[in-house]
């Protein structure tokens, strides 16, 4: 099911390989992420500990560390994976189309 | 809760060295340990073959100083960048936890609390504060004295070896209320059982052998060889601000002698691990080197941090609200 709306997030090039980058969108704020290769991957933008930005971080062995208290999340499925945070992450579909980079988020 | 890292001060770093210097290393993390437990190894060595002459005394304080500085171990290893795997983090975590006396499960949380409210006495209380207000002058300075601590264990509201009995004993004290998550304490219960009963062990064997020896290589380290852990480690936010949302105005970097650095494991660039607290204790003296021009200028040495410190520590004993007023950049 792909209900939700594909949003236009950024140009291809704008992330590096193994980061990430924060937007908003319609209030809320997200997190897009560049695995190495043309992997992306969304998640909600927010530590789910204490509700830190994300893209403040890095992306580590496929993680994103949380800047604050290094909590990490798997940047494919957005599962806590150490604490602090014990509430996983809100996962979205990001898909590659030429060079933009687009989120389908519901 | 909303903790906005916007409204915390934050330098100017480029992205791309920050996150070169967050990496973490195996390299890194196993080099040090294995300098470290040699080091400890050949003090307690010296101590053993000297026991029964007075150059014990001197080997026992080596040997003790140097095995307090498995905190900075659990510290590091706490935030999970001792090493870049986390195996290596979750073994040495446990081993310099023990050896610290620190529980870890309490630990690891009181240590978030701290970072996200570093030196804040309300809502949520820092339970890592190391000098209360108003300073009990008499406390602070026998904290550098071995057993020293143990004369105001009275006072202590947060003394380590009798929180973990307690903990042990399932007593939910304020520190496992306040900081440690509901599903977590059992684990804190679990751990503080497992210090208690190698503790017990221990002390079971030295009377069965009728000797001091496992007590003083296991369990009195803490009490007898704290003193350079302590002189390093309370030049952390001793005399500075509270309630603050900058860590140059409550936080404090000292520049030390390389031993002093290696066994602290670099933190006494403190204010930058505050700050960035994903960069490894191995890259924080290149971390300092990258913000140092919009850092307050950093202490040298102990003598140049204890000469601010114990002139406000007196005066916070007669006045809680004193703090030493940090020149910041502008």
């Amino acid at each position: 099911m792909n209900n939700g709306e594909w949003y236009q997030v950024c140009a291809a090039d704008d992330i590096d390989e193994e980061d990430v980058m924060g937007f908003e969108y319609n209030g809320k704020y997200y997190a897009i992420y560049r695995l190495l290769g043309d992997n992306f991957y969304a998640s909600d933008g927010l530590c789910t500990h204490e509700q830190v930005k994300l893209a403040d971080g890095f992306v580590f062995n496929g993680c994103i560390e949380c800047p604050r208290h290094n909590a990490s999340f798997d940047v494919k499925t957005g599962k806590a994976e150490t604490p602090p945070a014990t509430v996983d992450l809100r996962s979205y579909r990001a898909e590659r189309r030429g060079d933009k980079v687009f989120v389908l988020l519901n | 809760m909303q903790v906005n890292l916007d409204s915390w001060y934050k330098p100017t770093v480029e992205r791309k060295v920050l996150k070169e210097l967050s990496k973490r290393s195996d390299a890194d993390g196993v080099r040090h340990v294995v300098i470290y437990f040699a080091a400890l190894l050949f003090s307690g060595v010296l101590a053993y073959l000297t026991w029964g002459t007075w150059w014990a005394v001197l080997f026992f304080f080596i040997y003790g100083n140097i095995f307090a500085f498995s905190n900075s171990i659990q510290h590091e290893t706490n935030h999970g960048t001792f090493f870049a795997s986390p195996r290596l983090n979750l073994i040495f975590w446990h081993i310099s936890s023990f050896m610290t006396a620190f529980e870890p499960i309490r630990w690891k949380w009181t240590h978030f609390v701290h970072h996200s409210y570093t030196l804040h006495t309300k809502n949520p209380y820092d339970f890592e504060i190391q000098v209360t207000r108003p300073a009990d002058v008499v406390a602070f300075f026998l904290k550098f004295i071995p057993f020293g601590g143990l004369l105001t264990i009275h006072k202590s509201f947060h003394y380590v070896h009798k929180e973990t009995i307690m903990h042990a004993l399932g007593i939910v004290t304020p520190v496992l209320e306040q900081s440690v998550p509901a599903e977590e304490r059992p684990k804190a219960i679990f751990w503080a059982r497992v210090h208690v009963s190698i503790w017990l062990v221990v002390i079971l064997l030295s009377v069965i052998t009728r000797s001091w020896l496992p007590m003083l290589y296991i369990i009195l380290p803490n009490f007898y060889g704290g003193t350079f852990l302590t002189l390093c480690g309370l030049t952390q936010h001793s005399g500075l601000a509270e309630n603050e949302k900058d860590h140059r105005l409550s936080t404090r970097t000292v520049i030390l002698n390389p031993v002093l650095s290696f066994l602290y494991c670099r933190m006494e660039y403190h204010i930058e691990h505050h700050i960035f607290p994903l960069v490894p204790c191995h890259n924080l003296k290149q971390l300092h080197e990258a913000v140092k021009d919009q850092m307050p200028a950093p202490r040298m040495g102990l003598i140049g941090a204890y000469s601010e410190i114990i002139p406000a520590v007196i005066k916070q004993g007669s006045d809680p609200a004193y703090n030493i007023q940090v020149q910041v950049p502008a």
